[in-house]
């Protein structure tokens, strides 16, 4: 169950930190306008993600941080272009790839940061209950 | 709630008697507490067998399908499967951090964020051992439960 959180979190963080990064994108006009349907398709991309993640996650199982998140953004490239290709919404140019790659490192970067500092305040938390158990243990 | 302590040479033995209307979920704890009180584990060591206090116990690590119980100092092998450790002291203040690792929460002194969203917990013998992301929450649950 906590590891179905984890991964939902990671889908809801990353769709709203992308439909952010689109809006900038629309509003200076780097990319055209947004639609329903193009929201529905962004969700559908970052639930691929979350999950083929999930899956490297599972498979990966060696220490290596650093190579697991390569993996990781390798899944988030994958799913972008794979459905990029199906809903025939992405161009392969040279100029549009470097944007979509650019956007896709951006959104994992900004994902990972959330996590980090929502990290933090779980272990500032737990530091807390600590300090306040060991006070009343001792008296 | 009152709570009224007898001491004196004439007893032999400790006696806990509660007096209570109806028993809710704090009474509930502290009468699991109390079971608890003078509960052991058996642990073998150089050969040896040892009954070992839960109140010393800092945690349980399963390693390759063995079961070890770390004291402050000392390590013993542990007969029964983590799982079944759990079970027996999932009411009281041991909690499963991760896959293989159960700890005594009155042994934490801090925890600390680490890489790929885990912690890492510092024991009162100095000891670390690591929190997965997915008992993170469990732990917190704990703790609160502790207040």
């Amino acid at each position: 169950m906590e590891t179905m959180k984890y991964y939902l979190k990671i889908d809801c963080y990353s769709f709203t930190v992308l439909i952010l990064i689109n809006a900038v994108l629309v509003w200076t006009g780097i990319i055209e306008d947004m639609n329903i349907s193009v929201s529905i398709q962004l969700f559908i991309i970052t639930s691929t993600i979350a999950f083929l993640m999930f899956l490297t996650d599972w498979l990966w199982n060696r220490k290596g941080e650093g190579i697991k998140r390569i993996f990781h953004i390798m899944d988030i490239l994958i799913s972008v272009w794979l459905w990029g290709v199906v809903f025939e919404n992405i161009s392969f140019s040279y100029k549009d790839s470097i944007i979509t790659a650019m956007v896709c490192i951006c959104t994992y970067l900004c994902v990972s940061g959330v996590m980090v500092l929502e990290n933090r305040r779980d272990a500032d938390d737990i530091n807390n209950s600590i300090k306040k158990m060991r006070l009343r243990n001792k008296s | 709630m009152k709570l009224t302590i007898e001491q004196s040479d004439q007893y032999a033995t400790t006696e806990i008697f509660i007096k209570c209307g109806q028993i809710d979920l704090t009474l509930e704890k502290i009468i699991k507490e109390i079971r608890l009180y003078g509960f052991s584990i058996i642990g073998k060591r150089n050969g040896e067998t040892h009954s070992i206090k839960i109140e010393n116990i800092f945690y349980f690590e399963s390693i390759d399908e063995k079961t070890y119980i770390y004291c402050e100092k000392e390590v013993y092998e542990c007969a029964q499967r983590l799982w079944e450790i759990e079970e027996q002291l999932k009411h009281i203040n041991f909690q499963r951090i991760s896959k293989n690792c159960i700890i005594n929460i009155y042994k934490l002194v801090s925890v600390r964020p680490i890489i790929n969203y885990r912690l890492e917990a510092t024991l009162e013998n100095g000891e670390k051992v690591i929190v997965n992301r997915n008992y993170v929450m469990l732990l917190k649950q704990k703790l609160n439960e502790q207040e």
